[in-house]
């Protein structure tokens, strides 16, 4: 059987010139994701075979570079990783929830992903999403499933950056949208 | 824009969420057995209350989770929020929970009262 060849959704978006901007984006379309629905006793034992703890509380985010748990939902994690790292990430779980009734399933294939930074990088967000995004409500460590545009998305706050994770179709759009919105803040498209 | 403070995430914008129309109608115990027009009220009959109306929304921007709400059809303004399989909260509990409903402004949402019409107010 032929291996599945990996395609970015953005390939062929338009890259903007990013030199004076107050806003870079970078496609980081690739990243495992792993979606995981339990209970907290799952989400425990995750925790372990994972590397680091998932998130108790609703809406945020645990872990650091590629490694990254988010509670969506009080039975919903996403666990992203790095690049390819799907099939490992699933073999690392696999087992670990003993009896405990759970799904995980590998989404990497569905979801494109976005990396913006940049000073002005939650101004453009504003321009389409409803969520406060104020430095304080949208902390490092805030997560959540929200719109952008008519896009459904899921961001993911890091301590100088905004992680947007978009279901493949919708990738080009979004995008488009945020180098539109950016033209305010020195995007040239 | 409104807010509607979903019991997982607290506030969000009303275009994260859905309403699934009316809450607490139960499909016929025994299907076998329900009559015609036990059917057509299962499946067609609906209110449409100028009040307060108890409906189903979801997160499905969000967490993905379905709730019951008590929603006054005229304001727009969300009375209770409640879990999903719980009983509807009553007028007066409502009424205890915010002094104002029940006062002319909601007066109309007890089905009881029509509001008096300002001279010169559109309708
Ligand atoms: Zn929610």
């Amino acid at each position: 059987m032929a291996e599945p060849v990996f395609r970015s959704a953005l390939a062929d978006a338009p890259r903007p010139q990013a030199a004076n901007a107050g806003l870079r984006l970078s496609d980081r379309s690739g990243l495992a994701v792993l979606d995981l629905r339990g209970g907290d006793p799952v989400a425990r034992s995750a925790g372990g075979a994972f590397g680091h703890g998932l998130p108790t509380d609703m809406n945020r985010m645990t872990g650091e570079g590629a490694s990254l748990a988010l509670k969506l939902g009080p039975d919903e994690w996403l666990l992203l990783g790095g690049e390819g790292e799907g099939p490992a990430m699933l073999a690392g779980l696999d087992g670990a929830f003993g009896d405990e009734p759970h799904a995980l399933v590998d989404l990497s294939m569905r979801f494109a992903a976005i990396e913006v930074e940049g000073p002005a990088r939650r101004d453009v967000l504003a321009a389409a999403c409803p969520v406060d995004l104020h430095p304080e409500r949208a902390a490092a460590g805030f997560a959540t499933r929200t719109v952008f545009g008519k896009a459904d998305v899921v961001l993911a706050f890091k301590a100088n950056s905004i992680l947007i994770l978009v279901n493949r179709s919708f990738a080009p759009y979004v995008w488009g949208l945020l180098v539109e919105a950016g033209r305010e803040f020195g995007v040239a498209a | 824009m409104l807010q509607i403070d979903c019991p997982f995430c607290g506030p969000r914008a009303e275009i994260e969420f859905r309403c699934g129309g009316e809450a607490h109608i139960a499909r016929p115990l025994k299907p076998e057995d329900a009559s015609d027009e036990t059917w057509r009220d299962y499946l067609f009959q609906r209110k449409s209350p100028k009040g307060v109306h108890f409906e189903r929304w979801v997160h499905s921007h969000g967490c993905g989770r379905w709730f019951n709400a008590a929603r006054d059809t005229v304001t727009d303004r969300f009375l209770a929020i409640y879990p999903m399989g719980e009983k509807a909260p009553s007028i007066e509990e409502l009424k205890a929970r915010l002094p104002d409903v029940g006062s002319p402004r909601h007066a109309y949402a007890e089905n009881r009262v029509a509001p008096e019409r300002v001279e010169g107010e559109r309708p």
